[in-house]
């Protein structure tokens, strides 16, 4: 019998009733009970069909196998709706599981959206002892430990503040604070970069790269790619609640992009279903990187091209392309747009039309980036063809030392890092 | 992104490896009753600390604070008094009826008020259920040892009325009240599982529970005395079916009991008692049985 395993999840399902549990909220006792009644009389009679059946059930999680072992931190990749977080619900003894068993040695800490279970009536400090106690830590380890949990948290002097009265950020620093201090066997982790500001998102990645270095088993779920290849070795991708990769989180990464993300290098659309109007339709969009396709990581150093092929089917009008880049949260990051004096300005005539942007290296900083693509013609403005997240990248750098990084390793933050002139002489002493 | 910071991965050993690791078992029918109930000593702090913050909670709010928990069952005595003693004229065999009351009072008002805040203790503490693992049975458990500070309080007011009025108080009779106490705390523990659980998943439990109360109130012997039925309770009263049937609510024998014993005077109601347990054991057991069959579907219904 081996035992190194910290957490082994076998045939793990999980189904939710779609709208029988919201319907459960406001329906009254007698409701439900007349509900259940003719539904028990439909079943007995067989009027209830396979359809139906499948119709109101979903699958969160399908047959999941996963095995970690002691020490490991690995990384839960997948879109939203994948089954991450009813995974990591299911770890943590909040929600049952539909079918399947999990063995779980040693004390589990988890970290759930915001807040982990704060009470609004209590002060800060009493919520930290409160989920010390749930954890199952005595008082006496709390209270070494408690000094640590505030000064991590950096919420100071509000700790006899109730929580009620935190903002949103506090109570994530200190949610953060706590399970990071716990010293739990296993720690789960769920998109604790979504909130916070970024000096305390880089503390609490560099926390957790820290517990995962002393020993304890991590279960990280983000949607940030950077930070999973931070922070594991080993990732798993899941699908639409099934687990489909398994392996080196270079490699998870690599599959979720080609295989699910909205990551594409290309988009092509038929005549039928091109987006666009009776002037103009697009057609075609590829990015490339000195030729070869972008599915995913661009390094930061190559331009990249962007080649937009689109169909006029209205002549006489000026058509002028243009791209807009936002990050993964839609934070607009830039817009492009073609001015070449071959075209700018100049009515067209209809047919087959390819437009390629060259994307400068060293612009970016490492990140992800969705872009959008419009069609517009000006005076009147009127944009016939705007398509949003219809390609998607992500920067990185190999840290081979001459990208605009240096030799720095560390955290930087903002969307770009380009090559700038700098100039320094001596002026006097 | 390779080589980004791909070196720290080699991880070192565990700090502790020697440490007592307990194995946790997630299974769809959320483990067995038994050793859900062998979990819960380990909790004993978490119950400590739950207790203490219902009260904090309780007493922070108000300007009054810690005087709600002596004036709020006081009042309700005095008014009470007043319409059923004074106004309504019922019978209090013989004991002036502020006490007389007040010695039932104390049983009930510590059953129905634990009874009707565990209808809103999941509901009330979503934002811990919905987020971190603890055996839930803790909420309205920590209710039932929470509602004894104000029932210690109002028995304390007792004791002082009773020293007041009669010039003393019936040690006999305290020295068996532990028996109705123990009914007490089984049957409200029972009935606060059961409504715990069923409020989180009907919502109008709540609303149902406070009629509930109120008419349970009535059907025992709270401002009435037992005398008034045709049949006897005593030790060894016949077995007639209404006796027997009155006596399964177990409320009767926890009322009649700390009755009989705060005022002096009766015999012990052995058969109220033990009819009582009979059915309060029934309660608390498949109220316990059906909470924890509930628990895993929690947080999907908050």
């Amino acid at each position: 019998m081996t035992t190194d395993f910290a957490l082994k999840a076998e045939g793990l399902s999980k189904c939710f009733r779609i709208g029988a549990v919201k319907k459960k909220r406001q329906q009254t006792l007698v409701a439900q009970a007349a509900e259940a009644g003719v539904h028990a009389l439909r079943r007995l009679t067989g009027r209830i069909s396979a359809e139906e059946k499948a119709a109101s059930e979903h699958w969160a999680l399908r047959d999941l196998n996963l095995e970690v072992k002691e020490g490991e931190v690995v990384g839960v990749i997948g879109h939203n709706g994948s089954g991450k977080s009813t995974l990591l619900k299911i770890l943590s003894r909040i929600t049952a599981p539909t079918t399947g068993s999990v063995r779980v040695r040693g004390r589990m800490a988890s970290l759930l959206e915001v807040g982990t279970g704060f009470h609004p009536d209590l002060s800060g400090r009493e919520n930290v002892f409160l989920n010390a106690a749930i954890l199952g830590l005595r008082r006496e380890e709390t209270r070494r430990r408690f000094d640590d949990i505030v000064d991590f948290s950096g919420v100071g002097a509000f700790i006899d503040t109730p929580v009620r009265n935190y903002s949103s950020g506090m109570k994530v620093r200190l949610g953060f604070s706590v399970a990071a201090h716990l010293d739990p066997d296993v720690l789960l982790v769920d998109e604790v970069l979504a909130v916070g500001d970024a000096a305390f998102q880089a503390r609490c990645l560099q926390r957790i790269e820290d517990i995962g270095a002393s020993g304890r088993t991590i279960l990280y779920v983000s949607h940030d790619l950077r930070s999973v290849a931070r922070l594991s070795q080993r990732s798993v991708v899941l699908d639409h609640g099934r687990l489909v990769f398994d392996g080196r989180t270079l490699d998870a990464i690599r599959h979720y992009e080609e295989n699910m993300s909205g990551f594409r290098s290309r988009r092509t659309w038929d005549a039928a279903d091109a987006p666009g109007d009776q002037v103009v339709r697009l057609r075609e969009l590829e990015l490339t990187s000195g030729g070869a396709p972008v599915t995913g990581p661009a390094d930061v150093r190559r331009p990249l091209e962007l080649r937009i092929r689109y169909e006029v089917l209205q002549a006489g009008l000026p058509i002028m392309p243009s791209l807009h880049l936002y990050d993964f949260g839609g934070t607009p990051v830039l817009s492009g747009v073609d001015l070449h004096p071959e075209w700018h300005g100049q009515a067209r005539g209809s047919g087959v039309y390819e437009t390629v942007v060259v994307i400068p290296g060293n612009l970016f900083h490492e990140g992800n980036f969705q872009l959008a693509v419009a069609l517009s013609t000006m005076e009147p403005f009127h944009c016939h063809v705007y398509v949003h997240n219809a390609l998607a990248f992500w920067v990185y750098d190999p840290l081979e030392g001459d990208s605009t990084r240096g030799q720095f390793r560390g955290d930087l933050k903002g969307y770009f890092r380009p090559e700038m002139d700098w100039q320094t002489e001596r002026v006097g002493g | 992104m390779p080589g980004v910071r791909a070196g720290i991965c080699h991880l070192p050993a565990v700090a502790n490896p020697l440490r007592d690791k307990t194995e946790i078992l997630i299974t769809p029918e959320g483990g067995r009753l038994r050793a859900y109930v062998a979990s819960l000593p380990a909790f004993h702090e978490l119950l400590a600390f739950l207790v203490w913050k219902d009260l904090k909670v309780q007493v922070a709010q108000t300007t009054l604070g810690f005087g709600w928990l002596v004036l709020r069952p006081m009042l309700n005595v005095l008014v009470m008094s007043l319409v059923f003693g004074k106004l309504a004229r019922l019978p209090s065999d013989g004991h002036p009826y502020l006490l007389f009351l007040l010695s039932a009072w104390l049983p009930w008002s510590y059953f129905s008020g634990v009874s009707s805040k565990a209808t809103s203790s999941l509901l009330g503490n979503s934002s811990l259920v919905t987020k971190v693992y603890f055996p839930r049975l803790l909420l309205p458990t920590s209710l039932v040892l929470g509602g004894l500070l104000e029932f210690l309080i109002v028995f304390l007011v007792f004791v002082a009325l009773s020293l007041a009025m009669t010039g003393g108080l019936p040690l006999a009779g305290l020295l068996w009240l532990p028996l109705p106490l123990a009914l007490l705390l089984l049957t409200t523990a029972g009935a606060s599982y059961w409504l715990a659980a069923l409020a989180a998943q009907f919502r109008d439990v709540r609303n149902a529970a406070s009629y509930l109360l109120q008419l349970l109130m009535f059907l025992a012997p709270v401002i009435w005395p037992l005398s008034l039925l045709p049949q006897r309770f005593g030790a060894s009263a016949e077995s007639h079916w209404f006796t027997t049937l009155y006596g399964l609510y177990p409320m009767v024998g926890v009322v009649e009991g700390f009755r009989r014993a705060l005022l002096g005077g009766g015999e012990i109601p052995w058969q109220l008692l033990g009819l009582g347990f009979i059915s309060a054991t029934v309660l608390f057991i498949t109220g316990l049985v059906h909470f924890q069959r509930s628990e895993k579907r929690l947080a999907d219904e908050l």
